[in-house]
């Protein structure tokens, strides 16, 4: 197969993905246009984006294990799981935002937009099999939460959130970085699969510390990103300050700390 | 003679710098900076491992290429909220930025 070849291959495969990114750039385009009806365009415009998304990525369902993209997104039946939960949990909160009641005089437009950037990051995060892929799918989660967090903009608890989650947020990815580059240097290879394989061929011992800290490194930000038990401040702080219902896509979070 | 030792040295260097910087800087802007040298060392590192390999690579640079992208764009909008912090409290300070006290 020419490279051409395997390149359209792999957009076949990835129609839901290349859905939800359309839709975003088109809820933009309509958002500059500056008419009364935008809004509730956008809404039908996300809203069926979301439906056709979540019934391509049960169509593309495959039937062994395959990775596309040379390798660098992973493509099987747990994949599709994941892209079906995460687009109806973003259905779910667009539906709960059109009745927010706190974000009732604002712009809703670019809120979905953020939406639609969420969900497609969301779906390259489960679905990554290389750690540049997975480092950049984190950060497009990380950074459109961030606004989303900091939607409200003359509100001091929002801004504040946003402020706090952002600071935490780059010092987690940038020591998980770190982890990753190590793990890189140690390994020899970006691939997932391709460390698994190093790894499990065996280390000679005085690779063994080295190990241990980067998986120290990766899981201190990945913990904070994911809200995991030791590190769920970060997610307290979100889930208190405004808009409320963001606190469904805050940092991941599907959990909701107990009480302060 | 550099070897890659000297890279990784440089590397943890920053790293260590960047962290201190971060953790205790009360000055929002100043923090970022700190972020920056976290990221920065990371790229070092990637293009050292890259070039130094058992079997020399391009994954630690295009790897690097990614890293400084995002960070761009997470610096932008990182300063977006700083300066809407500004805006509302008159102040960079992050020690000032109490309300939720988390």
């Amino acid at each position: 197969m020419t490279p051409l070849q395997k390149a359209c291959d792999s957009a076949a495969r990835f129609q839901p993905e290349l859905l939800l990114g359309a839709a975003l750039l088109l809820v933009v385009v309509v958002d500059s246009i500056r008419a009364r009806w935008r809004d509730a365009v956008n809404f039908t415009l996300t809203a069926a984006a979301l439906v056709a998304a979540g019934v391509l990525a049960l169509q593309t369902r495959p039937e062994q294990y395959r990775t596309i993209w040379d390798g660098m997104v992973t493509l099987d039946s747990v994949a599709v799981f994941f892209k079906v939960l995460l687009i109806g949990a973003s259905l779910l909160v667009l539906l709960m935002f059109r009745r927010s009641r706190e974000l009732s005089g604002l712009v809703m437009s670019e809120f979905y937009a953020l939406l639609l950037a969420v969900t497609l990051s969301n779906i390259l995060l489960a679905t990554a099999n290389d750690i540049a892929m997975l480092y950049l799918a984190l950060e497009m989660v990380s950074v459109t939460s961030y606004v989303m967090v900091a939607y409200m903009k003359g509100d001091k608890l929002s801004n504040e959130a946003s402020l706090k989650y952002i600071l935490f947020g780059a010092v987690s990815t940038g020591v998980m970085l770190y982890g990753l580059t190590l793990l890189y240097g140690l390994t020899g290879t970006t691939s997932i699969p391709g460390i698994r394989d190093v790894l499990a061929s065996g280390l000679p011992d005085e690779s063994r510390v080295a190990l241990y800290v980067i998986a120290l490194l990766i899981f201190a930000g990945f913990g904070f990103k994911t809200a995991s038990y030791p590190s769920t401040s970060g997610a307290r702080t979100c889930t208190r300050a405004r808009p409320r219902p963001s606190r469904r896509s805050c940092p991941s979070l599907r959990r909701r700390p107990a009480s302060r | 003679m550099i070897t890659i030792h000297h890279y990784l040295t440089v590397s943890a260097a920053l790293f260590a710098l960047g962290t201190m910087g971060a953790l205790t800087r009360r000055n929002a802007v100043n923090v970022l900076m700190g972020v920056e040298l976290i990221l920065n060392s990371a790229n070092i590192n990637l293009v050292a491992f890259s070039r130094f390999a058992s079997r020399p690579n391009l994954d630690g640079q295009l790897f690097a290429v990614f890293v400084i992208v995002i960070a761009a764009a997470e610096v932008a909008v990182a300063l977006a909220i700083v300066l809407t912090l500004y805006r509302l409290k008159r102040t960079p300070n992050l020690d000032e930025a109490k309300a939720l006290r988390g």
